[in-house]
């Protein structure tokens, strides 16, 4: 089987528009998350939302809608964008321009695309909004295209005239950590020689506010305090948009290209707790599996494993799930650190699994150990495991990054330093 | 028609016109108020503004009635639909696909708009075909199919032929001078003829002609004047004399560069089942029925549609 590579990475994000800011809001603890004007009116209880800076939605038409100057979009490509794809384009050209691909080289029947998005459920209601009060006949020419989740790659595939293959995921919060595990096995059998994966999310009340009913999400309004993933005050997730693109290769393309890479893929795994449409299995037992599928498709001694990027929410019944899944999976024995990362940027849904995998990216390329933000006292439940609450020396070498979704669907990475000769 | 809009139709209005000129609303807003066909123009200007994409090769402001949509005005055939939406929500009405797909140009568009909104008939322009469209409808395909271009309007075909040089027959047409057969200008002249028989002729008969039903029958007064070499342009001018089931009698002239190259007094072309070979009712060859026909007088001021 041919390793895998990570050549470049592209992140419009609510920590950062930039691998620059990205890297620094992580090692600085800067967060994200702020009063979200979208929540603003009484009636409704959530306040926060990680925020993503330079892109403004004020109505469903494209010309009103802004973004940063660097992006620069034709009247066609727009037309059937949502602001998922809008935000998924620019992490796009940052992602090309960093792994120093060709035009021929990113239009080519090699390399593939992988996405994940819930789609724009925004667009989609005001869509059926139009056919409904103005007629069936009024409908937007656009309107099943950027209503539904395949809007994200029917949008890149068109915008970058990608020639491989290309498809989207819909595993809820597992999704793009399940397109890049599928990524990984198209390098891995020779099927593909690059691999754009891509986790897209709208940052708006269709996106966020439907959770608020489950009892999923944060009602705390400080931003510095929530939210705190295995906090004993925690108390629900602070939703985010935006988009993180992971360039995959293979070693040997891009050595013969002479591209560097930023990490190795090893492997994944994944599994599904069959238990219930939205609690996770209290003892973690799906998540535990997953894990273990993954060590062993990696082929990877779980001693060697240094750092765990978690997919803890801040909910109070996921996150001591996780750490009970960690727990067995790593015995008696030595546990590498956890922590969260959607403490600092708020819940990316379809896109957390990409985005946190392109965080370990940066820890293991940049050498450094993500700190869990805003805990005060640990839950003693969520304690079992080392909690990364201060900033360490360690810098991790071995990292696993865990997602799960909603129906108890989890997915673990496995992903190394690059070191050269390694 | 004089009424006065209430503000919700305004409101409605200025939502289905956003991003338009001030001028554009105004326009819409009377002809909402009193159904003046005079406002159209402006209306349509101001809602194809609104989509023109900035890199149209022709700026609407510089646009006459010839201006083609597509082509200079850059509309991609979403863009068009999107357009022709807003169109039917501001002037209420509905614009049907096949209406659509004869307006290429910003003087159709307004010419269909006025005839449609006032009721009146609009001249059916002529359909121009390209090579692609037109090996759609031929039973003679490339390499055997001599026409680029046609247009076919009424009774007449205009249609176009440039000479590649890459034509197998001209290496030995001859040797070292390749000059196109004469034979072939007039296969030309039958092809041209076969796709008005095929394209205008079942609208007139009412009833359908499948492609491989049409032969050549005869040709009378087929005269030769002039050598056409690699890369001249013949140009066919021919005109429908008599459509009689089953023949259509046709006459026409060939040109390159304004010099004329040949002349058909009359081409006839046999179509239809009754003419098949394996057809036992059918004289033996199209020829021998189309004789049999032609030697029955016709007389020259025959309705189209006489049957015989």
């Amino acid at each position: 089987m041919k390793r895998v590579v990570v050549t470049g990475l592209g992140f419009i994000t609510s920590i950062g528009n930039s691998r620059d800011q990205v890297r620094r809001s992580l090692q600085e603890c800067r967060t994200g998350i702020e009063p979200f004007p979208e929540f603003a009116n009484a009636d409704v209880p959530v306040k926060l939302a990680g925020t993503v800076k330079g892109f403004q939605f004020p109505t469903t038409y494209f010309e009103d809608w802004t973004f940063p100057p660097e992006y620069k979009l034709t009247r066609e490509q727009m037309r059937p964008m949502t602001p998922n794809s809008l935000y998924a384009y620019g992490a796009m050209q940052q992602a090309m321009a960093a792994a120093a691909l060709t035009p021929d080289q990113v239009s080519n029947p090699r390399t593939g695309l992988m996405c994940a998005s819930g789609g724009s459920m925004w667009l989609a209601y005001e869509n059926f909004h139009t056919m409904l009060t103005r007629g069936v006949a009024r409908c937007q020419p656009m309107g099943i295209i950027n209503s539904i989740p395949g809007s994200l790659y029917i949008n890149l595939v068109t915008c970058f005239k990608i020639k491989g293959g290309s498809s989207g995921f819909s595993s809820a919060c597992s999704s793009s950590a399940h397109a890049l595990g599928a990524a990984c096995d198209l390098i891995r059998l020779g099927r593909q020689d690059v691999v754009f994966v891509v986790g897209a999310e709208d940052c708006n009340k269709f996106s966020i506010l439907p959770f608020a009913s489950i009892r999923a999400l944060s009602l705390q309004t400080d931003p510095a305090k929530t939210p705190c993933a295995f906090d004993i005050k925690r108390d629900g997730f602070v939703g985010t948009g935006g988009a993180t693109v992971l360039v995959l290769e293979s070693l040997e393309h891009a050595e013969h290209r002479g591209a560097s890479a930023c990490a190795e893929v090893l492997g994944w795994g994944q599994s599904s707790d069959g238990y219930n449409v939205l609690a996770p299995d209290p003892n973690g037992d799906g998540l535990k599996r997953a894990m273990e599928d993954a060590l062993r498709d990696a082929n990877v001694p779980k001693e060697e494993v240094d750092y765990i990027n978690a997919h803890a929410t801040s909910t109070p019944a996921g996150d001591v799930s996780e750490c009970r899944a960690i727990r067995s999976v790593f015995g008696n024995g030595k546990t590498p650190h956890v922590s969260s990362t959607k403490s600092l940027t708020g819940h990316g849904l379809s896109l957390a699994g990409a985005m946190e995998a392109a965080f370990c990216v940066l820890a293991l390329q940049e050498k450094f150990t993500p700190v869990s933000a805003h805990i005060t006292q640990l839950d003693p439940q969520c304690a079992i495991v080392p909690i990364v609450t201060e900033p360490v020396p360690e810098a991790p070498r071995v990292v696993l990054k865990n997602s799960s979704g909603f129906g108890g669907t989890n997915v673990c990475l496995v992903m190394r330093r690059w070191e050269n000769g390694n | 028609m004089n009424v006065t809009l209430t503000e919700n139709d305004l409101a409605d209005l200025k939502e289905g016109l956003r991003r338009c000129s001030p001028e554009t609303v105004d326009a819409a807003v009377r002809y909402r108020e009193t159904g003046d066909p005079d406002t159209i123009p402006t209306i349509v200007f101001g809602i194809l503004e609104r989509y023109q994409p900035a890199t149209a090769p022709v700026k609407l402001s510089e646009a006459d009635d010839n201006t083609r949509l597509i082509e200079d005005i850059g509309l991609d055939s979403l863009t068009l639909l999107e357009i022709v939406l807003s169109i039917e929500e501001i002037l209420q009405l509905r614009i049907e696909n096949e209406e659509l797909r004869e307006i290429r140009t910003l003087g159709l568009l307004n010419k269909f708009l006025h005839a449609k909104i006032t009721g009146t008939k609009m001249e059916a322009p002529a359909k121009l075909y390209t090579r692609d469209q037109i090996a759609l409808v031929l039973p003679q395909q490339p390499p055997f199919m001599f026409l680029d271009a046609a247009a076919l309007d009424g009774n007449t075909l205009k249609a176009s032929y440039t000479v590649r040089g890459d034509e197998s027959f001209l290496e030995g047409h001859f040797k070292d001078e390749p000059i196109f057969p004469a034979s072939i200008v007039f296969e030309a002249m039958g092809q041209a003829a076969c796709l008005w028989v095929l394209e205008k002729a079942p609208a007139q008969l009412g009833r359908a002609i499948k492609s491989n039903h049409v032969f050549f029958a005869s040709l009378d007064g087929a005269h030769f004047y002039r050598k056409t070499k690699p890369g001249d342009k013949l140009e066919f001018e021919q005109k429908l004399v008599k459509l009689r089931e089953p023949l259509a009698i046709f006459e026409g002239t060939v040109t390159s560069q304004g010099q004329r190259v040949a002349k058909i007094e009359r081409l006839v072309l046999a179509f239809g089942e009754q003419i098949l070979p394996e057809n036992p009712a059918a004289p033996e060859t199209p020829a021998d029925k189309a004789l049999a026909v032609l030697t029955t007088p016709i007389a020259s001021n025959d309705s189209n549609n006489g049957q015989s």
